[in-house]
């Protein structure tokens, strides 16, 4: 199988080319980013000739869409960084005969829970124009799905860790802090400790392996843990003295059903938030 | 056509009143703390406060503020170990639970309670288990938030509901739920089902189109349902 991955150079891109490296006859990474391998590409998106002519030179079965920025800009910039990228990419797709796109789309496109656990037919909400250009490019996967017959697996995927992230996200600023002050100070809403879901990297870059392999043509799945944590959970695991703000106001809880991806892909997230991940982190980003 | 009705518990199928007021007044005596008459205590309930805004109340004109959790401790204790006994299955249940079951409808409970042992012995006992296919109580959901907390009672109800909804063949028009606060209206409108709203004496008045008053008041309601749809 000959794989492309976009979005090579960012944090589960990275991670997935360097697991999954032999796991494929061909597996080329591109990225906007310089990147020195030679099986990586430095291309955008938006550069039609050039990503026309390795579609053509490579005859790609998969693509692995997980480049786009989650920077929030004005709309009309976010449309020509995600959608129309995207759009490009999805042209060279049919132009090529590639049989199947993976496209990395996000938990935060839903509005906030209407109930729990968080299943795929969630009411959507744009909050953000990141959020719309996932929505967008959703909804033009499907198109192409119907029109042309590309087969589509879309990932919604949740809060993701682990190693490689970068450390100004949640869970290494967490850490750090802890392992830094051997305290944390934490926020309690009125309606309590906000429940939340984190995936690890490894095990979302098990979940695009298995959407490479499934017989399943067409399918959009949560990919998260599927249980909820708290702040207080991840400050108890961490065994530091906590210190509880009391915050006047509700919090949004969220969590997602991951039973759709567990049916039909057969995914199950393995790995779970526990001391010996904790420790792991702790040791990548050496913080003790 | 109702296919499915599904029936909130606390205050819906049965009669929380007599535990209600035995819940909050037992700690009183137990940590000595006056205690207003039942009517005063009911006029507060009708107001919309619940128990713990009561109690506070209580404890501030007494200057005893500091007995507050110690109040609330105890009051969970009661209600974990002693309601049973308090409950009572509201008149003419029964009755409308054999109809339904003669006019093939499924019954299903759902509810924000922690406490899932005590209603299921509650059921067993008044011989009405055999009436539902689903009963759903908060255990059985695989978080745990605050149920004191309104929204959180909210998200509580229509996790169940939409648990309930999505795990029976019936389509949403199919469905009606049955039950007794704001809480319940909202979870009912999240998830797109009909609601009939159980209005219960000493709980305040919401504003609702479809109100009832009794089991046989809802029993004569859905008959009408049933033959409008024939």
């Amino acid at each position: 199988m000959n794989i492309l991955v976009t979005g090579s150079t960012g944090f589960i891109g990275s991670y997935f080319m360097n697991k999954f490296n032999k796991k494929f006859n061909i597996i080329h990474g591109l990225s906007h980013r310089k990147q020195k391998q030679k099986d990586r590409f430095s291309i955008k998106l938006s550069q039609n000739k050039k990503l026309e002519k390795l579609f053509l030179n490579h005859k790609y079965d998969v693509v692995i869409h997980l480049g786009a920025t989650s920077k929030e800009k004005r709309k009309i910039q976010m449309l020509k960084e995600n959608c129309y990228t995207t759009e490009n990419l999805l042209k060279c797709c049919i132009k090529n005969n590639v049989k199947r796109i993976i496209f990395a789309s996000a938990t935060v496109i839903y509005d906030k829970a209407h109930y729990l656990p968080i299943d795929e037919i969630h009411p959507k909400r744009v909050k953000t124009n990141f959020i719309y250009s996932k929505i967008i490019n959703e909804k033009n996967c499907e198109l192409y799905r119907k029109k042309y017959g590309l087969e589509v697996i879309i990932l919604r995927i949740s809060s993701v860790y682990g190693p490689g992230q970068l450390e100004k996200f949640v869970i290494p600023t967490l850490i750090r802090n802890a392992v830094k002050d051997d305290v944390i100070t934490l926020h309690k809403y009125q309606n309590g400790f906000q429940l939340m879901d984190y995936i690890h990297v490894d095990d979302v870059c098990n979940a695009i392996l298995l959407s490479c392999n499934t017989k399943i043509n067409y399918g959009i799945y949560n990919i998260a843990s599927g249980k909820p944590i708290t702040v207080e959970h991840i400050g108890n695991i961490l065994k530091v003295k906590l210190i509880i703000k009391e915050i006047k106001s509700d919090t949004e809880h969220y969590f997602y059903d991951t039973s759709l991806a567990k049916k039909e892909l057969k995914f199950i997230p393995k790995i779970k938030f526990n001391e010996k991940t904790m420790k792991n982190i702790i040791r990548y980003y050496n913080y003790r | 056509m109702i296919r499915l009705i599904i029936f909130d518990f606390d205050d819906t199928i049965i009669d929380n009143s007599f535990l209600d007021y035995n819940a909050f007044m037992t700690p009183c005596k137990q940590l000595k703390i006056k205690i207003p008459q039942q009517k005063e205590f009911i006029k507060l309930r009708k107001k919309g406060l619940i128990a713990k805004e009561i109690m506070i109340k209580i404890l501030k004109k007494q200057n005893k503020e500091e007995m507050l959790s110690d109040y609330l401790e105890l009051r969970t204790k009661f209600l974990f170990k002693k309601s049973l006994k308090y409950l009572i299955l509201k008149k003419n249940t029964k009755s409308l639970l054999n109809y339904l079951k003669n006019n093939s409808i499924k019954l299903a409970i759902c509810s924000a309670n922690n406490n899932k042992k005590r209603t299921v012995e509650f059921i067993k006992k008044n011989n009405i288990e055999s009436k539902f296919s689903n009963i759903l109580f908060m255990d059985d959901l695989n978080f745990h938030i605050d149920n004191r907390q309104k929204n959180n009672r909210i998200l509580i109800k229509s996790s169940l509901l939409h648990h309930i909804i999505k795990t029976s063949s019936f389509k949403k028009n199919e469905i009606l739920y049955v039950g007794n606060s704001d809480e319940d209206k909202i979870a009912a409108k999240i998830n797109k089902i009909s609601f009939i709203y159980f209005q219960n004496t000493y709980l305040p008045k919401i504003k609702n189109k479809n109100t009832i008053y009794s089991m046989s008041e809802l029993q004569i309601k859905i008959k009408k349902i049933l033959e409008k749809s024939l």
